[in-house]
């Protein structure tokens, strides 16, 4: 009997709540609105346990590998070490603007991450190097209609030659849009198909038990 | 006529009322200020036709499912190529990455990713091949981890699951990227998949599988990234074909039916589409104040809910 409960209680509330929100999007009276408030407001606290639960993982995961001295165990050491520093300093000293947390996030993290952001051009090349490549009909009608909308965006060109900045115009604005909105149609109608066979409960992969 | 037994979803229904009912007590305690006291919110409901007619499609072709008639779907590429993508990693002896997006577990292509998560890790788990899956989202990780887990336990492998294959590595997208690109390289992975909601760091990811000569399965449904997919990875599944695989993934007729739902539904939509066309081709041949024009303006009332 437990068993059972424990498998279709999720069900249940994935139901339960499925229905709320979906009902919740046509009725504006507080009856139905103030209830979801609430509910977005538990989303905070909810959001705090899941930071706790990434945590623990992270920890967990680099203090098995030091433990068992699996491959590049040093850097797990660093991982660590950096994690606890950054908790022990946000704690102790907060992390409003001047403090060593914001300064280690705006001189260490920020300008690391921006590294690999810079990264992307470099990327973009490689990849653009590839697609360029006129190997067939539509290979061709890319490179041409890319080098059209490259060109239009150089001032010198699409000052000296208006047309390329009305024919990349032209490309941005109805075939370009007519492509993104097909794919966002469906997109949407799938995310519905989603929604519904997990409200009802045709979906079940995601509460698996016992492979079954 | 419902896989959801009847029980339980009278059992769903009973509660949501007392729900309804509890936050009606709930509602008469709090201030209302600026809440409204209308019971239907009449913009939205062309949204609410659309939905019926889509739920009236869906539980349809989900009843003829569950009665056995066949159902013919289009066929997937990336799909028709899953088995040879995982049998590929088994025959080089390397793991398989699976990143499943950086999307939430609230994003309707994150649940389509974990579904297709599921059958790649248990073809790779039959064939004794890792798959590594690097999490972006904290919620997301223990039911990848979960999914996973399962299924090693339906391919009869559950002993060679390591939790350590699913790892949460980072909410920063370039972290996310770097780590997982680092993954790639130090594994060697013979194949990889990338499929649910990326943003600017997918072509790191992807470029650095091409680079590595892993064969690589690709799908979101972030329109901005689609180019970068096509451009690096050797097949790419475009929108709403990541919603479909996820049902057919599935090999039953009731997840086939939800894709004819879908490719009905948007046989209607073309068909107003092309009503909208003729009636704006009316409108500018035949000028204002005939058909084209009341067409359109119907249309346009109807698309905001004015025509109530």
């Amino acid at each position: 009997m437990r068993d059972r409960i424990a498998y279709r209680l999720p069900y249940a509330v994935m139901a339960v709540l499925g229905l709320f929100m979906l009902v919740q999007y046509y009725i504006p009276h507080q009856v139905v609105q103030a209830p979801r408030q609430m509910m977005l407001q538990w989303k905070q606290p909810l959001n705090g346990f899941i930071i706790l639960l990434a945590i623990v993982g992270i920890a967990t995961v680099h203090v098995r590998k030091i433990y068992r001295q699996e491959r590049r165990w040093g850097y797990s050491i660093i991982t660590l070490g950096a994690m606890a520093a950054m908790i022990f300093v946000g704690f102790a000293y907060g992390v409003q603007e001047g403090t060593i947390f914001s300064d280690w996030f705006k001189y260490l993290i920020s300008p690391i991450e921006a590294t690999m952001f810079s990264l992307l051009a470099f990327y973009v090349a490689s990849a653009a190097f590839r697609a360029f490549r006129a190997r067939s009909a539509s290979a061709a009608i890319l490179l041409v209609s890319a080098t059209v909308v490259m060109l239009a965006l150089i001032p010198a060109v699409s000052q000296n030659i208006p047309l390329i900045s009305e024919i990349s115009a032209f490309i941005l604005k109805y075939p370009n849009t007519a492509a993104k909105r097909a794919i966002l149609i469906g997109v949407s109608l799938g995310a519905i198909s989603v929604a519904l066979k997990t409200i009802i409960g045709i979906d079940r992969t995601l509460l698996e038990r016992d492979g079954k | 006529m419902l896989s959801l037994n009847q029980n339980r979803f009278f059992l769903a229904v009973a509660v949501t009322l007392l729900m309804f009912m509890g936050s009606t007590v709930y509602a008469a305690s709090v201030q209302a200020d600026g809440m409204s006291a209308e019971w239907f919110d009449t913009s939205r409901i062309t949204h609410l036709i659309a939905l019926l007619v889509f739920s009236g499609l869906f539980f349809y072709f989900v009843w003829r499912g569950k009665k056995g008639r066949p159902l013919h779907i289009r066929p997937i590429d990336a799909m028709d190529l899953l088995g040879d993508a995982v049998g590929r990693a088994a025959e080089m002896g390397t793991p398989m990455l699976y990143a499943p997006g950086l999307g939430s577990l609230t994003d309707p292509v994150t649940v389509a990713s974990l579904n297709i998560l599921s059958k790649v890790a248990e073809k790779g788990a039959r064939l004794h091949t890792r798959t590594l899956v690097p999490n972006y989202g904290p919620l997301t990780w223990p039911v990848a981890q979960e999914v996973v887990r399962q299924a090693y336990t339906r391919a009869g492998k559950s002993r060679e699951f390591n939790p350590d294959d699913v790892p949460y590595l980072t909410s920063r997208s370039f972290t996310y990227a770097a780590a997982t690109a680092g993954m790639m390289q130090r594994e060697k992975t013979a194949t990889n998949f990338f499929i649910g909601h990326f943003y600017s760091e997918s072509l790191i990811l992807t470029e650095n599988g091409a680079a590595s000569g892993a064969f690589q399965i690709g799908g979101t449904d972030a329109v901005e990234q689609l180019p970068f997919f096509i451009t690096t990875c050797d097949k790419v599944m475009i929108g709403e074909e990541i919603f479909a695989a996820s049902a057919l993934v599935v090999d039953d007729p009731v997840s086939r039916s939800v894709v004819k739902a879908s490719d009905w539904f948007k046989v209607i939509l073309l068909a107003l589409f092309a009503i909208g066309l003729i009636a704006a081709l009316l409108e500018a041949i035949l000028g204002p104040q005939l058909p084209g024009d009341a067409t359109i303006q119907w249309l346009t009332a109807f698309s905001r809910g004015d025509w109530l």
